[in-house]
């Protein structure tokens, strides 16, 4: 039986209205095909591959086309996107705000995308910052945090964190604090996601940018756990990579966002693994192949009884 | 080959499926798609598609590693033996999915899928064994066509789609591994995915169950990007290591009207036909022949190439969208610009998401002819952010 002919039993039975069933015939039948995805896919591929050849023109033909011509270009590409974006945006909420055009969180994000390009390019050409030249990321990111909240995009939010991310890099390293220490450089930059994240979401400004924030700390947390957890170094960081696995997996299940228990999961069994394999691997290929038989086994029967309990669809 | 699962069990899961899509949409009311999927119960047990995954992997860990147990504890080492094993385990792999499906009435649950699906390659390395003891000439010819049997066995038993296009891509290389000249090489190929391609459309036509015919969908979806790949010869040149050899003159021109016409083509017969998946296919297919044009002619990549593609890209999207939303009812001929389910979103939610897992690299804008920066060493990547900045 098709899906049609489910319609028609169910509008038969009263469980649906006429007008119920005619909308969704028309969709069941293709009469009305939405191509929303398939043509934001293409705004997006088309900002990205613009920025990627305004990146690569200037690289290659700065010398030829001089500096006054190279920033007029880029500032004035960047203006545009400013200007289409203050000439159509809606006022701001705390809340989700639909983008007032279709092409609206693209231009802005071209826009950003145009302005790192330009503030990359003043930098190399000039030095004004010197040595403290990380500022620039640590002022872009704030730039993406400012323009990804004042209009609601999360592909400029994404953008922010991982700009983010560079310059949790490049300063601590500068500090020499963490130097060398790529996991607590992780893991700080993960924690202070996380945080972020989750003051702004207490705060209800824009609570719906929450997951974005818990997957990428979740995802930096764990993996700057996992990497440590398999050296010879201290027993801690195995206990905390096993108590942020068990967080991640408690809050997923509780929430019912899956993705958190496969990443409890995968990032626990991969720091399991590489600590208990280390002293026999090489050695004995006869435990390492059934410890994966048992592991593996006492992962899915821990996996079926979540997804039995919790997981059903 | 009889199906695992009934039909009006799967259409039924289908219409799940669909039922809560149109609840988020707020085109049913919660309490009616609650009564609907009540309706519709059927007693088979699926998961959540990230437990799904996740078990999966796992069941794929250990029968690979349950392998290899037997393997070093009856220390198996000759031809014969080990085909022997390799096909045992297959069988067992088949026959613990039927039982877990006829026991439990698993359904994508993952765990059975793995099983089933490992059986393919675990008959394909049986093959492979049994080749090599007897020295046969081609040997990866008939373990690649053995296995490509096998998906194709899974496909039609549990209906696993994701076999089927296994299926397909073994057979091309089962295909690839006869001792053929370049050209013709890739013109068998091709000519296989195109026949690939008529058969699965044969069906896809011929079903008119939503679940049936969305299964061949994929597959003539699949099949018509199997061809495009075999057919565009400038593809692979970037990847020094899958790039085949050169190609006869006749060949090389015909290809590359080709890969104007298989895009063309799929893109008109998805639109006619309302197909999203082929819609996709044939549209990335169109992006990748744009990419390949200039170094199919010999002409030099500029630097302003991807800018010129991405303003072509900004243009048709925009163009179609007001086109579309100028027409009654914000739609033409059925297609609207309109997002109709919340799944669209969730989509672009989750492209947005993983945006931050590659970064931009707007440290290109770095030019090239300066001296080295006395600022480099950047750790991380990010906009700007990478040891070019």
């Amino acid at each position: 039986m098709t899906t049609e002919r489910y319609l028609d039993e169910w509008r038969n039975a009263e469980l649906i209205t006429a007008a119920q069933h005619a909308a969704l015939v028309a969709l069941v039948r293709r009469q009305r095909f939405s191509i929303f995805l398939e043509l934001n896919g293409l705004l997006y591929v088309g900002v990205a591959a613009i920025a990627g050849g305004v990146a690569w023109t200037v690289r290659e033909h700065f010398a030829s086309l001089g500096d006054v011509v190279v920033l007029a270009s880029l500032t004035s590409l960047l203006a545009a996107c400013a200007w289409y974006c203050a000439v159509h945006a809606t006022p701001y909420s705390h809340d989700r705000v639909a983008a007032p055009t279709f092409s609206f969180d693209y231009v802005l994000y071209l826009g950003c995308l145009v302005f790192a390009s330009e503030l990359t390019f003043l930098e190399y050409r000039f030095h004004l910052l010197g040595v403290d030249w990380n500022y620039y990321l640590l002022a872009s990111a704030a730039v993406y945090f400012a323009a990804a909240y004042r209009f609601d995009n999360r592909f400029v939010l994404s953008l922010a964190l991982s700009t983010l991310a560079a310059w949790f890099g490049v300063r601590l390293s500068v500090w020499r604090l963490f130097y060398g220490y790529l996991s607590e450089l992780t893991l700080a930059y993960g924690g202070a996601v996380a945080l972020a994240g989750v003051l702004l979401h207490r705060e209800r400004i824009k609570p719906h940018f929450l997951e974005t924030y818990l997957h990428v700390a979740a995802n930096a947390i764990l993996f700057a756990l996992a990497s440590r957890s398999g050296g010879t170094t201290s027993l801690l960081w195995l206990i905390a990579l096993l108590a942020a696995c068990a967080l991640a997996i408690e809050r997923g299940i509780r929430f019912h966002r899956f993705a958190f228990v496969v990443y409890g999961v995968l990032y626990g069994y991969v720091g399991v693994t590489t600590r208990v394999l280390r002293p026999v691997l090489f050695r004995s290929e006869t435990l390492v192949l059934a410890y994966f038989v048992l592991s593996g086994g006492a992962v899915v029967a821990a996996l079926v009884l979540i997804a039995r309990r919790f997981g059903r669809e | 080959m009889t199906r695992r699962y009934a039909l009006e069990d799967e259409e039924r899961l289908r219409a799940i499926a669909n039922v809560r899509g149109w609840a988020r949409a707020g085109i049913l009311r919660s309490d009616q798609a609650e009564r609907l999927e009540a309706d519709l119960h059927t007693g088979l047990r699926r998961t959540n598609p990230f437990l799904r995954a996740v078990l999966a992997l796992f069941t794929a860990l250990i029968v690979a590693a349950a392998m290899g147990l037997v393997f070093v504890w009856l220390r198996i080492t000759g031809a014969a033996p080990s085909a022997l094993t390799f096909a045992s385990a297959a069988v067992v792999c088949a026959v613990s999915a039927e039982y877990l499906i006829g026991a439990f009435r698993l359904y994508r649950h993952g765990i059975e899928e793995a099983l089933a699906v490992a059986a393919a390659p675990l008959v394909g390395l049986s093959a492979l064994a049994w080749t090599e003891s007897y020295g046969l000439p081609a040997s990866r010819l008939v373990p690649l066509a053995v296995a490509a049997l096998a998906s194709v066995a899974v496909y039609r038993r549990f209906g696993f789609v994701y076999a089927g296009v296994a299926a397909m891509v073994l057979t091309a290389m089962a295909l690839s591994e006869l001792r053929l000249e370049e050209t013709t090489r890739r013109l068998v190929v091709a000519l296989a995915f195109a026949a690939m391609f008529a058969a699965a459309r044969v069906a896809y036509l011929r079903h008119d169950d939503d679940v049936r015919a969305g299964e061949y969908a994929s597959l003539q979806a699949a099949a018509c990007a199997g061809t495009y790949l075999t057919v565009n010869v400038r593809l692979f040149d970037a990847f020094g290591a899958f790039a085949w050899g050169t190609v006869a003159r006749w060949f090389y021109w015909g290809s590359y009207v080709a890969v104007w016409l298989i895009p063309a083509a799929g893109l008109y017969v998805a639109l006619r036909d309302r197909d999203r998946i082929l819609l996709n296919v044939s549209g990335v297919a169109a992006l990748v022949t744009f990419t390949t044009n200039k170094p199919y002619l010999g002409l030099p990549r500029e630097s302003w190439d991807p800018i010129l593609l991405g303003v072509l890209l900004v243009v048709v999207a925009t163009t179609v969208r007001r086109w579309l939303a100028r027409g009654p009812g914000a739609q033409r001929g059925g297609f609207t610009a309109e997002k109709t389910l919340e799944r669209d979103r969730d989509w672009l939610r989750t492209l947005a998401t993983a945006s931050v897992a590659w970064p931009q690299d707007v440290g290109a804008a770095r030019p090239v002819e300066s001296p080295p920066s006395q600022f480099e060493g950047g750790r991380s990547g990010g906009a700007g952010g990478g040891a070019q900045y």
